[in-house]
């Protein structure tokens, strides 16, 4: 009984941090260039709605939808692009632009092209195949987590070492990590910043459209409207927890998905816990991490001296 | 000479409305084309915004005075060049507060009990303020990625409250709020509108507004708040405490938050509903932008604002047009003001561009 619990949780826990994983991991290499992108939500309405639409135009290909998604959230981005790093506009307003742009863009084409209010099913769909790895879900208890793996978590998990070998190994990582730290000496050594920020934006425009579509063609096989509803933000949340390092972004993206799994299980036990409540700690976790990396931040500055910085 | 001030000051006001006018302007007609190239009414945003203020002015009050609040809110830590993007965690935590309040007072009169409710929401939201002026005071943490946070921690405890100890019983309708709060608190309508939801609240508002204008342009913190904006360095050189401004701008912030909850729930509302307000801190930080930051600016944006979100529906009654146009509405809107400013920054390096070699390091 209690393992059918644990391997529901465990389950539950991979469906949710799926899109968060890929929607922080798409926010790594512009918080790692301190561009602050809380257009992640918007970007995400856009792939969950331009998914759906793909599957309809190609008559129920959800690869299509999937590509589908990924170029129209890299146009999505491209906005961001051309306000806040071509125009130098504000991050943030740019961010909170975009994300009311998405909202209402989306609801609206839903009435004015597919003439349906608030949700838009996909009437016949040949759904991304899923990895059944039945030797391994033998495993009493873990097993639950290999049960059955959508495709989509399964990218995650290699965008997750796709994005670290990238960040570690290869010039457009160094070139991110650099324009974070010193843009002027990024200038000066004869990189295009422009072309490096571009690349930033365009990677976060790709995963988080990509995590959106993951929302509208796996986990329902259709939009409504806003449906991203706050999943921006929780994966802002977790890149921010996870200090823009991949491994632990994706590691805090499960502990939020845990923590909702957690939430549902407990509401529907009608347990002594309100899952409001569990719900609410990885926020404060996350306040209190960054808190604790900004004391240690001052405090390397306070007691290193300057020689051995 | 004093007089020349004057109409200079009045100039500088027109042109900062007009420009207002024009940015807004730009932004709808960017609709209008939207709306041409997907065949409906290309003048469908105009007439809606026309009719809510022709023939449904309550429902724009109404709208008006939480955004003029929350304008209100945003543009005073702009001011210091702060951001509070909490204004929405702060506004959940001063409406649950004045339910809890409002429960207990019921039996005061009600010329005490709404001022003191008010006053409770504003400090419940002024203390939640605190810990992100703390952080960023303290240990320097980035104020924009704690107060989102912090929206998250109030939205949940606030769901916890609602939906456990202060659920309401009854009909399915009130399933998921608290019961009623009691009649005599609340918030007398303006009834020479007709029927709406249009309360006293709006005067309220607009006495916030005097008084934040009161204290940016006439006191000596508006000052401080204003150099700390401007130049943080020019201001510790000259003796003012950036901590103390950060602190004071914050803190202000987040009792307008606050009182914009209990004016939502004693004039409107009567009750807390699970999650009921949505966004309107975010659109307060498009206010204060939209108005420059100047408190009287707040309540034109804030009017327009309240305008545009009453067309919505009208919009959609005679038209059937998506509400949702407002939202690309107003995320042109954005758009449209952030590539305004940075136009301008721009316009002296184009202009230096043709004599000398661009250099482009400089990025946001």
């Amino acid at each position: 009984m209690t393992v059918d619990i644990l391997n529901n949780i465990i389950a539950t826990t991979l469906r949710n941090s799926t899109p968060l994983m890929l929607a922080a991991l798409g926010g790594v290499f512009c918080q790692k260039a301190r561009v602050f992108n809380i257009g992640l939500e918007g970007i995400m309405l856009i792939g969950a709605f331009s998914a759906i639409c793909g599957v309809m135009l190609s008559g129920g290909s959800a690869w299509v939808g999937l590509i589908f998604a990924i170029l129209c959230g890299m146009v999505f981005s491209l906005l961001f692009y051309l306000f806040a790093v071509k125009l130098s506009a504000n991050q943030i307003i740019t961010g909170i632009g975009l994300n009311l742009m998405a909202s209402g863009l989306t609801a609206f084409l839903l009435r004015a092209v597919f003439d349906t209010k608030g949700a838009l099913r996909a009437t016949s769909m040949t759904a991304l195949p899923t990895l059944k790895l039945s030797f391994l879900s033998k495993i009493p208890v873990i097993g639950g987590l290999f049960g059955e793996l959508q495709l989509i978590t399964i990218i995650a998990l290699v965008m997750m070492i796709v994005t670290a070998v990238i960040l570690k190994r290869m010039p457009i990582g160094a070139y991110t990590v650099a324009v974070g730290e010193m843009p002027d000496s990024v200038s000066t050594a004869g990189i295009k910043i422009h072309r490096v920020y571009l690349f930033d934006v365009l990677w976060s425009g790709a995963l988080c459209a990509c995590a959106g579509a993951y929302l509208s063609i796996v986990s329902v096989s259709s939009f409504t409207e806003d449906m991203v509803s706050g999943r921006g933000f929780t994966a802002f949340s977790a890149l921010i927890f996870g200090n823009a390092n991949p491994y632990a972004v994706c590691a805090c993206s499960l502990l939020f998905g845990f923590v909702d799994a957690v939430g549902i299980k407990l509401e529907l036990s009608r347990a002594a816990i309100p899952s409001s409540i569990i719900k609410m700690f990885p926020y404060i976790l996350t306040v209190t991490a960054l808190a604790v990396s900004c004391y240690m931040r001052q405090w390397k500055e306070n007691h290193v001296s300057p020689k051995h910085r | 000479m004093w007089q020349n001030k004057r109409i200079r000051r009045l100039k500088g006001s027109l042109k900062a409305i007009g420009r207002q006018l024009l940015l807004i302007l730009l932004a709808m007609v960017v609709c209008s084309l939207f709306l041409l190239c997907t065949g409906y009414d290309p003048y469908i945003v105009f007439k809606a915004i026309g009719k809510a203020i022709a023939s449904d002015m309550g429902g724009t009050v109404r709208w008006a005075t939480p955004y003029i609040m929350t304008g209100l809110a945003v543009a005073l830590t702009f001011k210091a060049n702060i951001f509070n993007m909490g204004v929405d965690g702060q506004l959940y935590l001063g409406s649950i507060a004045s339910v809890w309040l409002a429960t207990r007072v019921a039996d005061w009169p009600s010329a005490v009990a709404i001022p003191f409710i008010i006053v409770f929401a504003m400090i419940v939201g002024g203390l939640y303020a605190v810990i992100p002026a703390l952080l960023k005071i303290r240990l320097n943490c980035d104020e924009v990625v704690t107060t989102l946070l912090l929206n998250y921690v109030a939205y949940f405890f606030t769901d916890y409250l609602v939906l456990g100890p202060m659920l309401g019983g009854g009909s399915l309708v009130a399933a998921q709020s608290t019961e009623y709060i009691a009649e005599n608190l609340w918030l007398p309508k303006l009834t020479w509108f007709g029927d709406s939801n249009a309360n006293i609240s709006m005067f309220i508002a607009l006495g916030f507004v005097f008084a934040v204008a009161f204290l940016l342009y006439r006191t000596k913190y508006g000052y401080e708040i204003k150099i700390c904006g401007s130049n943080m360095e020019f201001a510790r050189y000259g003796g003012i405490s950036a901590a103390k401004t950060i602190m004071l701008v914050m803190v202000l912030s987040g009792m307008l938050g606050g009182a914009t909850g209990a004016m939502e729930i004693l004039g409107v509302h009567h009750r807390f509903s699970y999650r009921y307000s949505t966004d309107v801190g975010m659109d307060g930080v498009v206010i204060a932008l939209l108005a420059g930051n100047n408190p009287f600016g707040v309540v034109l944006t804030g009017f327009f604002y309240g305008a545009l979100k009453n067309g919505a529906s009208i919009m959609q009654r005679i038209a059937d047009v998506p509400s949702s146009l407002v939202d690309i509405v107003r995320g042109s809107i954005v758009l449209i003001i952030t590539a305004n400013f940075s136009l301008k920054k721009l316009l002296p390096r184009l202009k230096k561009r043709t004599a000398a070699k661009p250099k482009e390091s400089e990025v946001a």
